[in-house]
């Protein structure tokens, strides 16, 4: 199926350096937003190594192709899997440099990825940089938020780090939540760091990307979040499904039950 | 034997004692022995024992977190003045007057832990055991919904094998979302029917819609575990 994105990164009105990190490869059909950990030390370079080392993973395991079959035992498929264990080495490998190096020690982000293969979709996730998937008129949170609920009491004196409750790089091992399911043309996915979370709703996120091109609606989601504020770094991917073939796909759905020779062909270029 | 208090913004709810060798559980759940009737403590939220070494507390996997001084935690063990925070109610953890204190508070038992964690993965159930699809017809027997995605299709590699004409090699799947479960149609020309309406894309799953695709109806069941 093919993929389109648009990704759009700020630093917003009160930060003085960004962040946040994304990868996007069209190619790779991956996409990963990374968060690095406001207030610790070496934030910046914890989400950089995060999106390097799931770019780095991915790229590999595709083109190795296959050590696929043999986790049939596991309730993941293999995509699944491979997206969970880059992030197992990106920890691996944050962790690693934080111990090293004194510059960074403590430091951590957060991830979020999604990856298109053939008509599936995984998504994995650790820490609270939401993705959403847009399926119709329907938005829904497809990662789980791994934080504590603003103004609970565990975040009064552990306010620097946002109330996580996990992240990449502050432990040896790191457990991503993992969704996978189907994507069918015109779908589309938006993946933000919490900096466009917490001041937009789903409502108005929904809204911009059913409205407007995926350029556009990344635009304009900075931009909203930047007028209410923008107290942190604004990262936003916006990944529309099956982009360019979907005016061929509408068209055979129009006009296929007219037509028997198109129909039938509808029917194998949908399946 | 120490004593549990628990405290909702300074007021002072309840008091538990922990015995050695006993373990006090904390939760919504009204079976626990601390209930805290809140939608932001889970179930079997958190759990203290009475070990050898001393009193740990170990969080059962909670949504929400279990925050031991402000730091979130798996297991620790407790000293005098602890105070552990479960949403936005709090737990003061303490010794009576002149009872005897282990003699090292700094957590030296790797292998009481190591157990503990065995112990407790066996006594958190898991999510899903109860979300299930049943057979109705065309078959018998129930297939619960474990994995992230269940396939139902001609293929010998589906989770459920359907027979009939027209139905795909994987005819859909059911996915498992954060929010509940959704079915997804993916290949042939028969459209699984989701409560006698053809499937076009993908739904939410409710409890009990029936799904139909060839000659099998299989229904949905899912009901939310009281422990979590």
């Amino acid at each position: 199926m093919h993929v389109e994105h648009a990704a759009l990164t700020d630093m917003g009105c009160k930060r003085s350096r960004n962040e946040d990190a994304f990868f996007v490869s069209d190619a790779l059909k991956l996409y990963v937003v990374s968060d690095g950990m406001g207030g610790h030390k070496a934030g910046d370079v914890a989400s950089r190594l995060v999106v390097e080392c799931m770019q780095e993973y991915i790229h590999r395991a595709t083109r190795q192709g296959n050590g696929q079959e043999s986790r049939q035992a596991s309730e993941l498929s293999s995509q699944a899997s491979c997206l969970v264990d880059a992030i197992g080495h990106a920890n691996r490998k944050v962790w690693d440099a934080a111990r090293s190096l004194a510059a960074c020690d403590g430091m951590g982000a957060t991830v979020s990825a999604v990856w298109i293969c053939g008509d599936t979709f995984v998504s994995a996730n650790v820490g609270d940089s939401p993705v959403y998937c847009i399926h119709g008129q329907a938005i829904e949170m497809v990662s789980v938020q791994h934080n504590v609920p603003v103004g609970s009491p565990g975040q009064e004196r552990a306010g620097h780090t946002h109330g996580l409750t996990r992240a990449v790089g502050v432990k040896e091992y790191v457990v991503a939540d993992v969704c996978e399911s189907q994507c069918y043309p015109g779908d589309r996915f938006v993946l933000c760091s919490d900096g466009l979370s917490n001041l937009v709703s789903e409502g108005e996120i929904l809204q911009a990307v059913r409205r407007l091109s995926a350029g556009d609606a990344s635009r304009s989601l900075v931009d909203l979040a930047k007028a209410r504020g923008g107290d942190d770094n604004i990262t936003v991917v916006v990944v529309t499904v099956g982009g360019r073939g979907s005016v061929t796909g509408w068209m055979r759905r129009v006009f296929g039950p007219l037509l028997p020779g198109m129909k039938t062909r509808a029917r194998r270029g949908g399946s | 034997m120490p004593v549990v208090q628990l405290q909702y913004k300074d007021r002072v709810i309840s008091r538990h004692r922990v015995e050695a060798g006993g373990s006090l559980t904390i939760g919504r759940h009204p079976e626990s022995d601390v209930v805290i009737d809140n939608a932001a403590v889970s179930g079997k939220h958190a759990k203290i024992d009475g070990l050898e070494g001393g009193y740990f507390i170990t969080d059962l996997k909670s949504t929400n977190g279990t925050f031991l001084n402000s730091m979130m935690i798996t297991t620790s063990q407790l000293k005098h003045g602890d105070s552990i925070v479960i949403g936005r109610h709090r737990l003061l953890f303490g010794y009576a007057k002149g009872e005897a204190r282990p003699e090292k508070e700094s957590a030296p038992l790797d292998k009481t832990v190591l157990m503990d964690a065995g112990r407790h993965r066996a006594s958190v159930p898991s999510a899903d055991v109860n979300a299930y699809l049943s057979v109705l017809k065309g078959g018998n027997g129930e297939i619960p919904l474990t994995k992230k995605v269940t396939k139902v299709g001609k293929d010998p590699v589906c989770d459920i094998v359907v027979a009939g004409f027209g139905v795909g090699k994987v005819s859909f799947t059911i996915s498992k979302m954060p929010k509940g479960f959704q079915v997804n149609y993916i290949s042939g020309f028969k459209r699984p029917r989701v409560n006698g309406e053809p499937l076009k894309t993908s739904l939410k799953l409710r409890e009990f819609d029936t799904v139909d695709i060839g000659a099998t109806r299989i229904q949905f069941v899912y009901r939310e575990s009281l422990f979590m």
